[in-house]
C-alpha cells in the first residue's frame, strides 16, 4: 500500500547517501562442516545468516547497495577466515523502500523466513518502526543511520558503529572555528539533513564564539537557487556549512560561481566527500573550495584488509561504495561476538559484543586474526575498517574525524587535519 | 532594493519556464475540457529525451529539438490512447481527470524501469552572468526568457491567424457546435495536443537545464505548480494563464527567498485555494463564482 | 511465514477500513477527493502524540500526553474529522468536479509539507515513535501473541466498520448521498440541503480515514513522512474502482485484489539481478493501468452497485449521468 512516490516532492540525500550503484553480486555460501568449538550456548546446525535491511529501490537505493556490498565483503572475510562456529556465513537482504510502513513486513520477513541472527541496517527513515520489533525478537541490530535522536539510545539491541551526525556537526564547527572563521552560513537540502545538522553546528559554533549569519534551506521544487545564494552572499559569511545531494550541488556551486566567484569556502560532510558529489562540482572546484569532514580510522590495517577483500571480489579497478566499510565492520564484529559467545542466541551475541570491540584487549584487525586470538582465550579489541569501534554505554561510537581535501591528480581525498575525540569532547556544547 | 531586484530577475526566469508549461497545459484543457494530470510527464519525457540526445550528439540545439519532438509524440499518444477515447465515450471531465492520473502513474513507473529512480545530473555551462538592466542573468537565462517570449508570440500567431487556430478556438468554445460546422474536433484536439506537447517537452528541457538534475517524478512536482498558475490565470485561457504563470513564478521566488523554500508547494496551493474560492474561473476573467462541472 | 501472514492480514484490515471510508466520499457522494490520505496521516500522527511521552531534546512535537490507546484513538478520529470538516467547508461550498479535486490536492500537500517541514508539530522528517504494543500489557501479552491480538483487533474493527457501512448504505442518508451523486440539481430542487449532506458524508469518510490511521500508527509503532505520501490514495481508488464503486461488498473485493494480490504478491517475485527497482515499478504501472482500463471499460467495477430505489419516486425520472 505504500508506493515510494513521496520522492515526487523530495529528493535523495540522507546523511548516509552517497555514491552510485553497484551490481548486486550474490555469493551463495555452501554448507560448512560440523562445529568443533566447546559449546555453551545454542549452536548453529547449518549456515549462519545475517540480514541486510535497507532500501534497494527508490531514490535512496544507493544506501542499500553500499550496505549489501560491505556485508558481502565481510562475508568473504569471515568465510575465508574460518567461518562462524564452524559454519559458513550467509548474507540475505530485505527491501524497506526507505519507507517506515514497508519496513515492518520487511523486517518480519527477515526474522521469520530467514531466521537471521543479526541485522545490518536500517537507516534513519525506518529505524523507529524497526526498533521495537528487533527488541521484541531480541536480535542485535546494526543501525546505519546518523540520526541524532539515537545519541542517548537505550535500546540495548541497537548498535551504531558509525558516528552520529551530531558529532559530525561538532567536528564541522570545530574545524571551521580553528581555521579562523567567525561568521558562518548554513546551506542544507530540505530533507532530513536540514533538520539534523544545523542544531549541533550552531550550538558548537556559538559556544566557541562564532556566529551563524544565515540559515538557508534548498528545496526540490525550485528552478534555481540563486535567490538563496544571493542571500547567503549578502550576509558576508566567512564559511558555508553544507550538505546537499550531488546533482543539487552542481547547480549550487554554479550559482555561487556566477554570483561571487566562489569566494566563500565550504565545509561539508561525508556526503560532500563522496565521489559523485566531487565529480558533480568537479575535482578542481572541490580542491580549491571544499573541505569535507568525516570519520577517519586510527589504524589503516583493518581498512587495508577491507580493501584487499573488496578488490578480490569486485576487481582492483573498483572503489568500494561510500560507507560500505561501516556495514563490513558490523558483520565482522557480530561474527566475532558469536565466536566469543559460542552461541547464536541474540542475547548471548549482544552480551558478547563489547567484549570483542572495546578495550582493554589485544588489538586485532582482521577476522582471521581476531578469531585465532579468541580461540586462544585472549581478550581482543577489534579495530575496524571504519574506526576503532569502541562502544559507549549508549552503543554509540566516537571516532577521530578528519578534514579532507580533494587531490585533483589522484582523484583521492587527502586528509589535511585530524580532529581527535578529545578535541570534540571539549568542543561539544 | 538591490536584493529584491535580483530576486525579481531570477523570478522572471522561473516564470518563463512556468509560463511555457502552463500555457501548454491550458491548451490541452481548452480543446478537451479535461485537466490532464499527466501533463507533468510530458516535461519529464522531454527532459530524458534531451539528456539522451545531448549525451550522444553534444549539441544543446539537438537536445532542445529532441525534447520538443518527444513531448509532442507523448502528448499525441496521451490523447490518442486515453483522453480522446474517453471523451468520445462520453466520460465526464472528472472521470478523464482520474484516468490521466492513472496515466501519469504508468509513465512515471515505465521511466523508472528504463532509467531507474535515481537523480540524473544534467549540467550545461550556463555561461557567466551579466548585468542586464537591474538584473543579473546568465546567457542561459536570457535564452530561456527569449525563447519563452518567442514561443508565446508564435503561439499567438497560430491561434489568431491560421485556419487551425480558428478551428482550435471553435472547439474550445463549443465542441458540439464546432462539429456541426464541419470541424473534425478530434483531429483538432489531437493536433493541439501535439502543439502543447512540443511546448511542454521544450519546457522540460529548459527546466532540467535550469535545475541541473531530474528523476522520473520531476515533471509531477512541477505539474503541481503549473496547475496553480493555470487555474489562477483561468483554465483554458492562454493569455490569462500566461499572466498567472508570471505572477506565481515571481511570488514563489520571493517566498522561497524571504520565507523558506521548504514551504514552496504549500505557498503555491495557498494561492490556488484563495483564487479558486474567490474567482474560480481565474483572476483575469469575468464569470460566475460557482463552479459546477 | 505465519508472522508475515499476520502482518499482511493486519495491513489488509486497515487498508479495508480506509477503502470503506473513501467509498463514502467517492462511491456514494461522488467526489474525487485527493486529500483523503491526509486524514489517515492526521489519525496516525495524533494517535502517536497522544499516547507517547512528552518530547525530549533533540525531538520536538506537540502534546505527548500518554493517554490510554482507546482514548487516543477517539481523539485522533475527532481530529481527523475536524480537519476534514475544515477542508470540506472550503472545498464543498461551491466546487465540484475537478475544481474540488484540485483544492483537495492542495490541502493534502499543505498537510504533507507542514508535517515534514514544520518541526515543532510532529518532529518533521524524524517523525514520531514509541507506541509499543498498545493495550498489550493490559492482557499481559508477549510480543508474539500481541501480533495475533492486534490482527484480531484490526479484523474486528474492520468487521464493525463494514456492518456500520452496511447499515448506512441502506439508510436514508446513504440513499440521499447517492441521489446527489446522480443529479445534484434535481436533489436540490427537491429541497435537500446539498452542502450539509455532502459535508456529513465527507466528515464520515475522514473519520474512517482517521480511525484507520490510528490503527496504522499502532501497527507501525511510529510514523514519519517516509510512511505516507499524498499519492498513495491512488491505490485506494484503484481498489474501490476495481471492486465496485458504491457497493461495500465490491470495495472488500477490490481491497483483496489490489491490496493483497497486486501489492503483497509482488513481494515474492524474484528480483531482477542488478535492477531491484523493476518489480516495484511494474507494480506501480499496473495500478495506473488498472485505473485507466477499468474507468474506460468497466467503470461499475467487478461487483456493481445495485440500482437502488429512492423513497422519493419523482427522482426516478431523473436521467443518469455516469
Amino acid at each position: 500500500m505504500h508506493l515510494s512516490l513521496a520522492s515526487s516532492i523530495r529528493r535523495a540525500s540522507a546523511s548516509r547517501l552517497l555514491a552510485g550503484s553497484a551490481a548486486a553480486v550474490f555469493l551463495v555460501a555452501a554448507c560448512g562442516t560440523t562445529s568443533s568449538t566447546g559449546s555453551t550456548g545454542k549452536q548453529p546446525s547449518g549456515p549462519v545468516t545475517m540480514g541486510v535491511l535497507s532500501c534497494f529501490t527508490g531514490t535512496l537505493s544507493s544506501l542499500g547497495a553500499a550496505m549489501l556490498q560491505g556485508s558481502q565483503v565481510a562475508q568473504k572475510a569471515v568465510n575465508d577466515g574460518g567461518g562462524i562456529l564452524g559454519q559458513k556465513l550467509n548474507i540475505t537482504h530485505a527491501d524497506t523502500q526507505c519507507d517506515e510502513a514497508d519496513s515492518v513486513p520487511a523486517v518480519r520477513q527477515l526474522l521469520a523466513a530467514n531466521q537471521v541472527v543479526g541485522i545490518i541496517g536500517p537507516e534513519t527513515q525506518e529505524i523507529n518502526a524497526v526498533a521495537p520489533i528487533v527488541m521484541s525478537a531480541k536480535i542485535p541490530t546494526q543501525f546505519q543511520g546518523g540520526s541524532t535522536l539515537f545519541d542517548k539510545n537505550t535500546n540495548q539491541w541497537l548498535w551504531r558503529d558509525s558516528p552520529s551526525d551530531s558529532q559530525l556537526g561538532v567536528a564541522m564547527a570545530l574545524y571551521a572555528y580553528n581555521k579562523g572563521y567567525r561568521n558562518a552560513a548554513l546551506v542544507f537540502y530540505s530533507d532530513i539533513a536540514a533538520q539534523t545538522f544545523p542544531p549541533p553546528i550552531t550550538a558548537t559554533f556559538q559556544k566557541l564564539g562564532g556566529k551563524i549569519v544565515s540559515n538557508i534551506t534548498i528545496a526540490p521544487d525550485q528552478t534555481s537557487y540563486r535567490t538563496q545564494v544571493q542571500q547567503v552572499i549578502a550576509t558576508n559569511p566567512d564559511v558555508i556549512f553544507t550538505q546537499t545531494d550531488a546533482a543539487t550541488a552542481a547547480v549550487l556551486y554554479r550559482n555561487f560561481k556566477e554570483l561571487d566567484n566562489l569566494q566563500i569556502p565550504f565545509v561539508g560532510t561525508d556526503v560532500t566527500g563522496g565521489d559523485d558529489y566531487l565529480k558533480a562540482i568537479t575535482y578542481q572546484v572541490a580542491h580549491a573550495h571544499l573541505i569535507s569532514i568525516y570519520g577517519t580510522s586510527v589504524s589503516g590495517q583493518a581498512a587495508d584488509e577491507f580493501n584487499k577483500d573488496f578488490a578480490a571480489m569486485f576487481g582492483a579497478s573498483q572503489q568500494p561504495l561510500a560507507n560500505a566499510n561501516y556495514a563490513y565492520d558490523s558483520v565482522i564484529s557480530q561474527a566475532l561476538a558469536i565466536d566469543k559467545a559460542s552461541s547464536i542466541t541474540g542475547a548471548d551475541i549482544n552480551a558478547a559484543m563489547t567484549s570483542v570491540t572495546n578495550p582493554p584487549g589485544t588489538a586485532c584487525y582482521t577476522y582471521a586474526a581476531c578469531l585465532a586470538l579468541i580461540k586462544a582465550g585472549t581478550k581482543i579489541n577489534y579495530e575496524g575498517a571504519s574506526g576503532p569501534l569502541d562502544y559507549n554505554q549508549y552503543h554509540n561510537v566516537f571516532g577521530p574525524y578528519g578534514a579532507f581535501q580533494q587531490d585533483v591528480a589522484s582523484g583521492q581525498q587527502v586528509q589535511v587535519q585530524v580532529l581527535t575525540a578529545a578535541d570534540l569532547a571539549a568542543a561539544t556544547p | 532594493m538591490h536584493q529584491a531586484l535580483l530576486t525579481l530577475g531570477f523570478g522572471i526566469v522561473t516564470a518563463s519556464i512556468l509560463a511555457l508549461s502552463a500555457v501548454a497545459f491550458t491548451l490541452e484543457y481548452a480543446v478537451t475540457n479535461v485537466a490532464n494530470v499527466s501533463h507533468g510527464e510530458i516535461l519529464t519525457v522531454g527532459a530524458y529525451a534531451a539528456y539522451l540526445v545531448h549525451q550522444r550528439t553534444g549539441s544543446a540545439i539537438a537536445a532542445a529539438i529532441a525534447a520538443a519532438v518527444a513531448g509532442g509524440l507523448i502528448a499525441l499518444a496521451m490523447h490518442s490512447a486515453v483522453i480522446g477515447p474517453f471523451i468520445r465515450h462520453g466520460a465526464s471531465p472528472t472521470v478523464v481527470f482520474i484516468a490521466t492520473l492513472g496515466m501519469s502513474f504508468i509513465i512515471q513507473n515505465v521511466l523508472v524501469i528504463f532509467f531507474g529512480a535515481a537523480n540524473v545530473a544534467y549540467n550545461l555551462d550556463p555561461g557567466a552572468p551579466r548585468q542586464i538592466g537591474p538584473f543579473l542573468l546568465t546567457p542561459l537565462d536570457v535564452e530561456i526568457i527569449v525563447s519563452a517570449i518567442a514561443i508565446t508570440f508564435v503561439l499567438y500567431l497560430i491561434i489568431s491567424r491560421t485556419r487551425f487556430g480558428k478551428a482550435l478556438r471553435a472547439v474550445s468554445q463549443n465542441r458540439e457546435l464546432a462539429r456541426v460546422t464541419g470541424i473534425n474536433a478530434t483531429r483538432v484536439a489531437a493536433a493541439t495536443f501535439v502543439l502543447a506537447g512540443l511546448i511542454a517537452g521544450y519546457a522540460g528541457f529548459v527546466l532540467a537545464e535550469s535545475v541541473g538534475s531530474f528523476t522520473p517524478y520531476f515533471g509531477f512536482g512541477f505539474f503541481l505548480i503549473t496547475l496553480t498558475a493555470a487555474v489562477a490565470g483561468g483554465l483554458g485561457r492562454a493569455f490569462g494563464t500566461m499572466v498567472g504563470a508570471i505572477l506565481v513564478g515571481i511570488i514563489l521566488e520571493f517566498a522561497g527567498g524571504y520565507i523558506s523554500a521548504s514551504y514552496n508547494l504549500a505557498f503555491a496551493f495557498a494561492i490556488l485555494a484563495v483564487v479558486i474560492l474567490v474567482r474560480p474561473r481565474g483572476l483575469f476573467t469575468n464569470a460566475r463564482r460557482t463552479v459546477f462541472e | 511465514m505465519s508472522a508475515y501472514l499476520v502482518s499482511v492480514l493486519t495491513e489488509g484490515a486497515i487498508f479495508g477500513i480506509m477503502a470503506l471510508g473513501l467509498n463514502v466520499i467517492w462511491g456514494w457522494s461522488g467526489d474525487f477527493d485527493l486529500a483523503y490520505y491526509g486524514y489517515v496521516a492526521v489519525g496516525a500522527y495524533m494517535t502517536l502524540v497522544l499516547t507517547i511521552g512528552p518530547a525530549t531534546a533533540p525531538a520536538h512535537y506537540i502534546l505527548g500526553l500518554q493517554l490510554p490507546y482507546p482514548l487516543a484513538v477517539v481523539v485522533a478520529v475527532l481530529t481527523a474529522m475536524a480537519v476534514g470538516l475544515i477542508v470540506g467547508l472550503i472545498a464543498l461550498r461551491h466546487l465540484r468536479g475537478i475544481y474540488f479535486s484540485i483544492v483537495t490536492l492542495g490541502a493534502v500537500y499543505v498537510m504533507y509539507v507542514l508535517a515534514g517541514q514544520y518541526v515543532p508539530l510532529f518532529d518533521g522528517y524524524n517523525g514520531l515513535s514509541g507506541l509499543f504494543d498498545p493495550m498489550g500489557d493490559w492482557f499481559g501479552l508477549d510480543y508474539q501473541s500481541y501480533q495475533y491480538f492486534f490482527m484480531a483487533l484490526c479484523l474486528v474493527a474492520f468487521a464493525l466498520v463494514f456492518l456500520f457501512m452496511w447499515r448506512v448504505s441502506g439508510s436514508r442518508f446513504g440513499m440521499a448521498l447517492r441521489t446527489l451523486r446522480e443529479d445534484e440539481r434535481a436533489a436540490a430542487a427537491f429541497g435537500r440541503d446539498i452542502y450539509r449532506l455532502k459535508l456529513k458524508g465527507y466528515v464520515l469518510g475522514a473519520a474512517l480515514a482517521g480511525f484507520a490511521g490510528a490503527l496504522f500508527a499502532a501497527y507501525l509503532s511510529a510514523f514519519n513522512p517516509s510512511a505516507w505520501s499524498p499519492v498513495e490514495v491512488i491505490v485506494l481508488y484503484s481498489a474501490v474502482l476495481v471492486g465496485g464503486r458504491g457497493n461495500i461488498w465490491g470495495v472488500v473485493l477490490g481491497v483483496l485484489i489490489m491490496g493483497l494480490l497486486v501489492q503483497e504478491s509482488t513481494r515474492f517475485l524474484p528480483e531482477v539481478p542488478g535492477h531491484p527497482q523493476i518489480v516495484l515499478a511494474l507494480r506501480g504501472a499496473v495500478i495506473g493501468l488498472v485505473l485507466v482500463l477499468f474507468l474506460r471499460f468497466r467503470p461499475q467495477g467487478l461487483l456493481p452497485e445495485r440500482r437502488f430505489v429512492d423513497p422519493d419516486p419523482a427522482l426516478e425520472a431523473v436521467p443518469r449521468t455516469a
